[in-house]
């Protein structure tokens, strides 16, 4: 590696566990830490509320003191299980970003029935007429940044899945279309209207849906809206059983990034034989460096 | 569609770009050349004040050079030739022409019978041309001699004598007398002084 060039690495936080890899080569990436976060984060997993008021300090600090990071670039791709997403629509007269920051926390508030104050709220605030906006427990983000500027690496990124694979697909996703991101156990529908998001949503699910019963939810957010179904959907992330055959006439289906050729993971430390991370997370820990 | 600006590492807009990203290499071009821009001006100032600094010696010299001329014109000027010298004393000579005791002591010797036709000054100025008419030669020296005995007539002296015909039949003698103001405005300031 060029003695310019910083060493990448990635941190997967999932809703039950974090795993940092690095990327060796071109086809194999080296797992170099993995925390269960149900030893530091008891009664969080599987549970978002908790996890906002959580101390995210004690897991971060174990899963970044592991991996010796020194000069390396910190890339950090969080599930989605553990972030919120939300539409604001901006009123006129709004004219300063303190004030669009507070209509999103009460947009927040009215759509979650919970308080923002332990969340950290981000967005896209150039959209006029639609913002879109996601949260993350403060906690996390808090942890994270000190925890890294203490062991002088770079922080370079922190986005939930669905804003990282849609800001990587951007540049092939249609003006008008559905953007579908799945995860294990839950999957973003974001509306892209005009090339900008215009509707988000959030379905939690234990078994991955059909493309048929996922097709009648984003027709059903259509008919909710007052608007038509674009005629093309788009499926990111794990999406096994989404085929590309459509169901229906005019709709068409395309899965993204499924031609890309995945690093295979391999342990990074000498005492550990096997994987013992899940592939969840590896994949989010790749999504951040393996673009 | 447009990338969401979205990501909770806190850093700038700027630093969170991607190296391969185009947008990033145009700012980091920008900056380049921002940064040539600040270094080629400092440069061409520092350059400026070099130039400044030597014209304002190259002024300096200049001015030092042009007072040092012009007080050596001011010295020449001071010193005066002879001609000027003598130039300056006769105009300041005919200034002090004594014209007011000549005309009181002509006032003081006149005489029934002479007419005083004229006076003038002689082309310098350094004398009086005075013409008087006199019925006849005898009252014509009697009024010359009661002249010469004040001192501003002690030099004067009879240039010209003629016989004036003023019609019907009507004659009288004309003389012509001139009154040197060099002794004359000596002995007036003299008397003045004493």
């Amino acid at each position: 590696m060029s003695r310019w060039r910083r060493n990448a690495l990635g941190l997967g936080v999932g809703a039950g566990e974090m795993a940092v890899l690095s990327i060796a080569d071109g086809t194999t990436a080296k797992l170099l830490s993995h925390v269960p976060l149900a030893d530091y984060l008891p009664g969080t997993v599987d549970a978002v509320t908790p996890a906002a008021t959580a101390n995210w300090e004690p897991s971060v600090s174990v899963a970044l003191a592991q991996t010796q990071l020194g000069r390396a670039d910190l890339h950090v791709t969080v599930a989605d299980d553990l972030a919120r997403y939300w539409m604001v629509a901006p009123p006129q007269g709004v004219n300063s970003l303190a004030e669009l920051r507070s209509l999103a926390e009460n947009r927040f508030e009215s759509l979650f029935s919970d308080t923002a104050q332990h969340w950290h709220i981000e967005a896209d605030w150039r959209i006029a007429n639609g913002i879109f906006a996601c949260a993350l427990p403060s906690s996390f983000v808090a942890s994270l940044r000190a925890t890294s500027a203490r062991q002088g690496c770079t922080l370079k990124s922190v986005q939930p899945l669905a804003v990282r694979l849609l800001n990587r697909h951007a540049k092939d996703i249609k003006p008008n279309a559905w953007l579908c991101v799945f995860s294990a156990r839950g999957v973003v529908s974001v509306l892209v209207t005009g090339g900008h998001a215009t509707i988000v949503r959030q379905f939690r699910f234990t078994t991955p849906p059909l493309a048929d019963e996922m097709l009648v939810r984003l027709e059903t957010e259509v008919l909710r809206a007052g608007t038509e179904m674009p005629p093309t959907v788009y499926f990111a992330g794990d999406a096994p059983v989404i085929g590309t055959v459509s169901p229906r006439e005019g709709v068409e289906l395309i899965a993204l990034g499924r031609q890309r050729v995945v690093p295979k993971v391999v342990s990074g430390t000498s005492s550990d034989g096997g994987i013992a991370a899940n592939m969840e997370v590896c994949r989010l820990a790749l999504a951040g460096v393996f673009a | 569609m447009k990338a969401l600006q979205i990501d909770f590492s806190g850093r700038s807009r700027l630093f969170a770009l991607n190296a391969a990203d185009p947008v990033c290499l145009i700012y980091v071009g920008l900056l380049v050349l921002g940064i040539a821009l600040v270094g080629s001006g400092a440069a061409f100032a520092m350059r400026l004040n070099t130039q400044s600094s030597r014209l304002a010696k190259a002024i300096a010299q200049i001015e030092s050079t042009t007072q040092r001329a012009r007080d050596e014109t001011a010295a020449q000027n001071s010193q005066l030739s002879t001609e000027e010298t003598e130039a300056i004393n006769a105009a300041v000579i005919q200034l002090n022409y004594p014209w007011l005791s000549l005309f009181k002591g002509l006032e003081e010797h006149a005489k029934p019978g002479i007419s005083l036709i004229s006076i003038e000054t002689g082309a310098q100025r350094e004398s009086a041309k005075i013409v008087v008419d006199a019925p006849g030669i005898d009252d014509a020296l009697s009024y010359v001699q009661g002249l010469k005995v004040d001192p501003v007539f002690s030099s004067m002296s009879l240039v010209k004598q003629e016989t004036v015909n003023l019609g019907n039949n009507v004659n009288v003698m004309r003389f012509t007398l001139e009154a040197p103001s060099s002794t004359s405005g000596r002995s007036t300031s003299r008397r003045g002084g004493s």
